[in-house]
């Protein structure tokens, strides 16, 4: 028996669409839900494992992002520049529409170095915006009076300042 | 009248509006409460609090300079070391008016900082968000321990 085999098992993922794509074990581990299914499958998965949440444009991001991510790290020595470069070139190409759908479809898929960059791609997104532009972007209605946000944005006058435009 | 629906997709849920909102800077964060009730209940929940400040993904560096016991002045240190273009903000004291006599600043944790003006007036004051809050020596017991001692300002862990 040998431990190590030259061609690595694949594991076929589908999409909402119905597509199909190919996907080496070792990176498939870095999908938590779908490495969650494998370890509860009694025999070897053979079939397409049915992603019934997740859409075609976001798995082909999603395997994208751990493709090359997996690529860096085997090169320890420029890892971080090249990581840092590709992960501002990731964030940048993306709507917000498309953050958002990224966001959920790694949120469902639980992988989680993923999910932690587009938060703070999020976040830096957000952080000098408008409260207008906030709840545009979360699809959040105000529930405050009129009176309400008058108070609280009085009260909280110190975070208004250097707020950039919409 | 027709409401237009909101497709499921369109909200991100509460536990991940919430891990974004731990990597927003507390400088930007009392804007936020500001967008619904739902996020000021969010961001005003001490858990939330407490990780904010220890995951420190949004870390806030300040530096406070105090004139005179009349004028005060902050700046964020991460700004003033990445560049020459950083803001030096005024801020005023937590008192309705100018202070009769000089109050020194007696230690500072967590962002607050404690003011103290004699004999028994004290303030815990948040010079960032401009929150304040007058300790007034007669309140608690230990004030009898402040004739001689050093008072400073601590925090004692919530088991």
């Amino acid at each position: 028996m040998s431990g190590i085999s030259d061609t690595e098992r694949m594991i076929t993922l589908k999409t909402v669409e119905g597509t199909l794509f190919d996907v080496k074990s070792s990176i498939a581990k870095d999908i938590k839900t779908v490495q969650a299914f494998i370890d509860d499958s009694d025999d070897d998965v053979t079939s397409p494992i049915p992603l019934p949440n997740v859409f075609t444009r976001e798995l082909s991001r999603i395997l994208d992002y751990l493709n090359n991510h997996h690529r860096f790290r085997s090169d320890i020595e420029k890892a971080d520049e090249e990581m840092a470069r590709y992960d501002a070139e990731f964030a940048k190409s993306m709507s917000h529409e498309e953050l958002k759908a990224l966001i959920l479809a790694a949120n469902y898929l639980n992988v989680k170095d993923l999910l932690e960059f587009l938060n703070q791609t999020v976040a830096d997104v957000i952080q000098n915006k408008s409260v207008e532009f906030v709840r545009n972007f979360f699809g959040i209605e105000n529930d405050y009076t009129p009176e309400e946000e008058e108070k609280l944005r009085n009260e909280n006058e110190w975070a208004f300042n250097g707020v950039e435009q919409d | 009248m027709e409401k237009k629906q909101k497709s499921i997709n369109d909200i991100l849920p509460l536990d991940l509006i919430q891990r974004i909102l731990l990597r927003i800077p507390v400088k930007h964060l009392g804007r936020l409460k500001c967008v619904s009730k739902l996020w000021h209940s969010l961001i005003s929940d001490p858990d939330f609090a407490e990780s904010h400040l220890h995951l420190s993904f949004a870390p806030t560096h300040a530096c406070i300079y105090i004139k005179n016991s009349t004028e005060a002045y902050l700046v964020h240190l991460d700004e003033a070391f990445n560049g020459d273009n950083y803001q030096v903000k005024e801020l005023s004291f937590p008192f309705k008016k100018k202070p009769i006599s000089e109050f020194r600043v007696m230690g500072s944790c967590r962002g607050f900082v404690l003011l103290h003006q004699e004999p028994y007036y004290f303030v815990v004051w948040n010079p960032l968000t401009g929150f304040s809050n007058i300790v007034h020596r007669s309140m608690g017991r230990s004030s009898y321990f402040l004739d001689n001692a050093i008072l400073s300002i601590g925090r004692l862990p919530l088991v």
